[in-house]
């Protein structure tokens, strides 16, 4: 029984054309309803982040990752695109410090290996040899499963420079 | 007395929170299981009673079955997924084989209303008509539909020797006079008869005479397979035997009619020497072809349940299997999926994955079974089966183990191979015959001809040179039997003589380490036991998990009755010697590690690197396991870790570990892979635990988040109602609306649902004020977990939920069908939360004050005590079910076992704060109950206790009463003057009560108290005229007793009152005599042994106390008081013989004394005819 909630698309600036690499070809209205990658991703599937990872949240729990927030597509880009793991402890210590996107490179984004379990086993970080597959945690189960489409989403906004 | 509602409704209903993960069934009604895993039967019905021969209606959702729940075998329905069965009518006799008709308006049964021997009669649902088919002259024992739902199926016997004979009789058609025959079918030798659905096929069990010298039906045996023909056709039927070892019996079609299912017994599980009915049943299916002749094939047969089950009685329905299976000694009805518990969907590689991720080994053998039927490929299959004969002799089943290794033989036939495992096959044999004669003579039968038939075997075991491995069994089995025949010297020498185990296949290593050696371990030195265990620990013809598990034995042995020291050295000596890349280091370095893991008491303080969840010495163990998980990238290796860790955070409560590892686990599984769902299985169940233990530890805001995680992952609704109550206690009032807008889109989604029930019924525990908005509130809550139920059959907190609002129904006076809907649901929920103690305890704990509330006491103490023994959270818990068994001890006259229950709750309150204010409760009652256990001293300290300490907001009726039973303890203790003062007080708090006053804390369901307050008042003056007379003053009691005795004029016969009025007779009896009135005092005995005799007249109570009194005190007051007989006015002697009987003929011991002055006083009044009580 998954809540799959859909919202209505956000409007999405202009400016961020290359989050619009691999959807058709749109007119401007429908680009807006749309949204970048990212946005859409969130829309579908980040979204249920915010239940253990936002101010207040439902889920949040000791030992939980304390900087990123997903309340918003807003605030969960930015927490992400700029941020790097903390508050994590024990077998997930390692990958403290670990940014959550290396922009240009999904393999090598720790919000990727929490996603993705290709990613995830297949982890090597130069600067953080320690945060490898054994350290990372399977957020997708947290959330009641992945979402392949989703996913992909994530892996074409990172490709595309996480904007 | 104070009532025990509201300490104990809140028990019951803060025990709802307190229950464990349960798996979410699937949603449709009957089904019971995903592709993603070995499914386990559900459940569908439970009590402590028989619920057997179960089908589903054509309706898919009513089940229909027969029960013993009422004394006799009945018929009953329940509607599924509701738990609460009902009995569709009284034959008032025992019934069999209830079958629905197809149309659902009917059902068929065997009777024994009219005929002992069985007659067959169908019963309307509706019009609950009942007419019956046969007679006297035959005997049935079994009846079906055919398919067109106008003709039945008979199986009877016309004579006490005759023929099991299969007719069909046509309903509708009437024959000559009232017994109908129908035509016969098959004339002999037949039982558990089925026809296909299309009506072309009739399939049976034949049955044989076990003697020539009685009929079949005295004495049978089941005949072998199944016979098979056309219903029209003439022609003698097919024999057809599964390609399976034992009986075969109870076959019955799909309705589709594509597949036949049948139960067969493979195996001698009760061990009487022979495989037949009596053993477990297993159900398996096969297809069935009904265009084909034979229909079956023998060898596709299906096994769908696990050996560890004993179930029979297949009843496929749409899409549910129904069966009777046999658990704890109970026959219930269970479902599993069409396919069974191997999902059909499951392809070899599949199943060889679940296979190296179970531990259970008869589900290994269910999973073998079905890997078998798959496999083409001949040696693959001679390999799983020569598995199962290993499996099968690692239970203890020698004549499995050799029909498996034979079928094993028969599937390499005519390949090189097959010699090597015709040699092991034999040995298998030669083992289970041997095993089976050592059997006969330990349970008594003559060894003669033993040795000699032991040597015969021997003698007949084949060498098999150049197969290692059929070399390694026949060796093993020929020093078993060299072993069991005393020859010591022998045997050992065979086995040192056995291959090194690097020259044996996996199948050799394996028969060595798993049952060579555990068998002629006491031959073997230690050393050349583990030899042969670490040998298989390396062997590279074993699977890295095989290799794992004896490493896992290696390290257990190494461990176990050691010191952690010794322990220590042990390893750390292993660990030197073992192979460093090998699976055993991996597992000898776990075990060593996890020895530094201490116990919850011995552990410091939580740490700030553990974000507060952990102490110093679990992250000193944290990081050594994870080098060590990290540092091995096999699956089976990392799994093997984990396994060990798990075991060793939870046997020590280190929520931390358990937590840290659970989730590294499930991080790590990739997603397809078998181990996977329990991986995931696993994580849940941490998170949830550690909701629970943040939620003890206070830290509510952990165990909110906890919970809350718990749901994202699975609907799980312990973790939602912990939630809510987090949610609550974190001060927040709108967790509703937070729970609907997480369902928006699903408004009748079950957690929703089950949220919304929770929240309207959470804050009613004291129900005592039937209020329009509670039974409504009650009715809502119900509706809505009937839609949460529907979703989710098989949850055992819905049937929870929904018994204890049956349970405030019934307390709300709404009717006793709500009691037993209660119970049914309790009853479901605690057979489906079987090995789950949280919510067990809250289980037994409501079960049992249902049962005290209908006046069971006795069924209610077998709930309390078991609820007694598990944990308890909080003391007042503890209390609570403390002073519900005392009640109901008291009840049962165990009074003194009340006093004991009353004597710890009493230390309790005294040593814990928490409890003080229950003080009053524990001394209230202590008095009562001291008082009838013949105690008053125990009555009088605690009255006493609470003179000093009087109770908060105490009423005047609970003191009325108190001083009653003050005055009755000190009268019974001796003291008259001391109760005179006692009844004074009483006789003040009663003057200024009336009955609604006094009736205070009565329950609707309750029926109105005796204790009106025209009954205390009378309960007063009799204790006072007792007073009286006791402190001297006869005179004073008379007209008191006049009173009591006038007041009770219109005592009818057989009843309570006239029993009170030959009591007060009795006393008044007692003053005169005191008085030396002595003709009046007789006169007075005689009336009351008049109405005490009416009494046993009309009551069939022959000595109830008082008259034992009176016909004593008669006759005494005649013989050493000189009172003249005459004035009795009434003959004594019939009355003394008529008591002095029923006591001789009853003879409890608490009679003996009364009994032996009896006899003595008949024999000075009539000593001819006295004559000593049977027994002496």
């Amino acid at each position: 029984m998954r809540n799959l909630r859909l919202r209505s698309a956000l409007l999405v600036p202009m400016w961020l054309g290359s989050a619009l690499l691999g959807t058709a070809a749109v007119s401007g209205c429908e680009a807006v309803a749309a949204g970048d990658d990212f946005t859409q991703a969130y829309d579908g599937y980040l979204n249920k982040c915010a239940s253990c990872h936002a101010p207040g949240a439902a889920g949040a729990t000791a030992g939980i990752e304390t900087t990123l927030d997903f309340s918003t597509a807003d605030t969960a880009r930015a927490s992400l695109k700029t941020g790097s793991a903390a508050g994590l402890t024990g077998n997930q210590a390692s990958c403290n410090g670990v940014p959550f996107v290396v922009a240009g490179k999904p393999e090598q984004s720790l919000l990727m290996a929490v996603l993705d379990e290709n990613v995830r086993q297949n982890l090597d970080l130069a600067s953080h040899a320690g945060c490898d597959g054994t350290a990372a945690t399977d957020m997708t189960i947290r959330v009641g499963g992945a979402d392949a489409d989703a996913i992909a989403k994530v892996r074409a906004w990172i490709t595309a420079g996480a904007e | 007395m104070l009532g025990l509602s509201r300490a104990t409704a809140a028990v019951a209903l803060c025990g709802l929170a307190l229950a464990a993960a349960a798996p979410v069934a699937a949603a449709s009604i009957g089904s019971v299981g995903t592709d993603a895993a070995v499914r386990e039967p559900r459940r569908l019905t439970a009590g402590d009673s028989d619920q057997l021969l179960g089908s589903l209606g054509p309706d898919g959702r009513t089940l229909f079955f027969a029960s013993n729940r009422d004394a006799v075998v009945g018929a009953f329905a329940q509607r599924l997924p509701d738990g609460v069965a009902r009995a569709l009518f009284d034959e008032g006799a025992d019934i069999s084989l209830p079958r629905p008709s197809p149309d659902g308006k009917r059902l068929l049964y065997i009777s024994t209303r009219d005929d002992a021997t069985g007659d067959t009669c169908l019963r309307e649902l509706e019009s609950d008509e009942r007419t019956c088919i046969g007679g006297p002259a035959t005997a049935e024992s079994a009846a079906f539909w055919f398919p067109d739902g106008k003709s039945v199926g008979v199986v009877a016997r016309s004579a006490m020797h005759g023929e099991q004979v299969l007719r069909r009789v046509w309903l509708g058609r009437r024959e000559a006079g009232t017994v109908q025959t129908g035509e016969i079918v098959v004339d002999r030798s037949v039982s558990t008869p089925a026809v296909s659905p299309d009506g072309v096929w009739l399939i049976y069990v034949p049955v044989e005479r076990a003697s020539k010298d009685v009929g079949v039906h005295f004495a049978m045996r089941l005949g072998h397979g199944l016979h098979v023909r056309k219903l029209r056709s003439t022609k003698a039927p097919r024999q057809i035997v599964p390609a399976l070892p034992g009986v075969t019996g109870f076959p019955a079609f799909s309705r589709d009619g594509r597949w036949l299912y049948f139960t067969q017994s493979l195996h001698d599980s009760n061990g009487d020497g022979q495989v037949d009915g009596d053993d477990h049943g297993v159900i398996f299916r096969t297809p069935f072809r009904g265009d084909q002749d034979p229909p079956i094939r023998p060898g596709e047969a299906r096994q769908l349940t696990s050996a560890s089950w004993n179930c029979r009685y297949p009843a496929p329905a749409e899409d549910t299997l129904i069966m009777t299976c046999e658990r704890g000694g109970r026959l219930d009805l269970y479902a599993l999926p069409l396919d069974g518990a191997v999902p059909g969907s499951w392809a070899e590689a599949r199943i060889r994955t679940a296979i190296d991720h179970t531990d259970d080994p008869d589900r290994i053998s269910l999973l073998l079974t079905n890997l078998a039927q798959l496999q083409r490929d001949p040696e693959a299959r001679a390999a799983t089966l020569q598995t199962l004969a290993r499996q099968a002799l690692r239970r203890g089943d020698p004549p499995l183990a050799a029909w498996y290794a034979t079928r094993a033989a028969m599937a390499v036939d005519g390949t090189p191979g097959a010699g090597a495992r015709r040699a092991t096959a034999a040995a298998l044999a030669a083992l289970a015959e041997h095993r089976r004669a050592i059997d006969r003579v330990d349970a008594g039968g003559r060894d003669e001809g033993f040795a000699a038939s032991a040597e015969a075997r021997l003698a007949a075991l084949v060498a098999a040179p150049d197969a290692p491995d059929a070399a390694a069994w026949v060796a093993l089995v020929r020093a078993e039997i060299d072993d069991d025949l005393g020859r010591e010297e022998k045997a050992l020498a065979t086995l040192r003589a056995l291959p090194r185990a690097e020259a044996l296949g996996r199948d050799g290593v394996l028969a060595v380490v798993l049952l060579g050696v555990p068998r002629l371990r006491g031959l073997l030195a230690p050393a050349e036991a583990d030899a042969w265990l670490w040998s298989a620990a390396t062997h590279p013809a074993l699977s890295p998990a095989e290799r794992l598990a004896v490493a896992a034995q290696i390290s257990a042995a190494l461990t176990r009755g050691r010191k952690p020291t010794a322990a220590r050295k042990a390893l750390d000596e292993a660990l030197s010697r073992a192979p460093t890349d090998g699976e055993l280091a991996v597992r000898l370095a776990a075990a060593r590690t996890l020895l530094d893991l201490p116990p919850a008491d011995a552990r410091g303080p939580t740490i700030a690197a553990t974000a507060g969840l952990g102490s110093a010495e679990e992250e000193a163990v944290r990081e050594k396991i994870f080098a060590l998980f990290r540092a091995n990238r096999e699956l089976d290796r990392r799994r093997a870790v984990i396994r060990a860790t798990i075991a060793a955070a939870a046997k020590v409560d280190s929520a931390y570990l358990l937590y840290q590892f659970a989730n590294t686990w499930v991080s790590g599984v990739p997603r397809d892979h078998p181990a996977r769902q329990q991986a995931v299985a696993l994580f849940r169940q941490v998170v949830l635990e550690r909701a629970w233990i943040s939620w003890q530890a206070g830290r509510v805001g952990d165990a909110r988040g906890s919970f809350y995680g718990v749901t994202l992952q699975d609907d799980d609704l312990e973790a939602w109602l912990g939630f809510v109550e987090a949610r609550l206690a974190e001060g927040k009032r709108d967790v509703q609306a937070e729970v609907e807008k997480r369902f928006a889109k699903q408004p009748e989604h079950p957690a929703l649902c089950t949220v919304r029930a929770w929240l309207a019924i959470r804050g009613r525990a004291e129900l005592a004020a039937a209020s329009a908005a509670d039974r409504d509130a009650l009715e809502r809550a119900d509706a809505d977990l009937a839609t949460a139920q529907r979703q989710m059959p098989g949850s055992r907190h819905l049937h929870h939920l929904r018994g204890w609002i049956a349970h405030q129904r019934f307390l709300l006076g709404d009717g006793r069908e709500f009691a037993v809907a209660a119970h049914d649901r309790y009853r479901l929920a605690l057979a489906l939360a079987e090995g789950d103690g949280r919510i067990r305890g809250a289980l037994l704990a409501a079960l049992g004050l249902l049962q005290q509330s209908v006046g069971n006491h006795r069924l209610a103490l077998e709930a309390l005590r078991k609820r007694l023994a598990l944990p308890f959270v909080r003391p007042q818990s503890r209390l609570a079910m403390q002073l519900a068994a005392a009640r109901s001890h008291w009840h049962v006259g165990e009074a003194d076992a009340a006093l004991e229950l009353l004597a710890e709750a009493e230390r309790a309150v005294r040593e814990q704060p928490a409890l003080a204010g229950a003080r009053g409760l524990v001394l209230d009652r202590m008095a009562l109950y001291g008082f009838e256990a013949g105690r008053p001293e125990v009555a009088q300290r605690a009255a006493a206790a609470l003179a000093q300490h009087p109770v908060a907001r105490d009423s005047a009726a609970n003191r009325a009463r108190r001083a009653l039973v003050l005055a009755a303890s000190r009268l019974q203790a001796g003291d008259p003057a001391g109760s005179r003062a006692a009844l004074t007080e009483a006789g003040k708090l009663l003057a200024g009560l009336n009955d609604e006053a006094l009736g205070a804390g009565r329950r609707p369901h309750q029926p109105p108290h005796e204790v009106s307050r025209e009954r205390l008042l009378a309960l007063r003056d009799g204790l006072l005229a007792r007073a009286l007379i006791a402190d001297g003053a006869p005179a004073a009691a008379l007209p008191i007793l006049d009173r009591r005795i006038a007041g009770l004029a219109d005592a009818e016969a057989g009843s309570r009152e006239q029993l009170d009025r030959a009591a007060a007779r009795w006393h008044r009896g007692l003053a005169l005599s005191l008085l030396n009135r002595k003709r009046e005092a007789m006169r007075e005995l005689g009336l009351g042994l008049a109405d005490a005799a009416a009494f046993a007249e009309a009551s069939g109570t022959v000595a109830p106390p008082e008259r034992i009194w009176l016909v004593r005190s008669a006759a005494e007051f005649h013989l050493f008081g000189d009172a003249p007989l005459a004035a009795l006015g009434r003959p004594l002697l019939p009355d003394l013989r008529d008591v002095y009987a029923a006591l001789s003929r009853f003879g409890a011991p608490r009679w003996r004394s009364a009994r032996d002055a009896l006899q003595l006083l008949l024999t000075l009044l009539d000593p001819a005819k006295t004559s000593a009580p049977a027994g002496g």
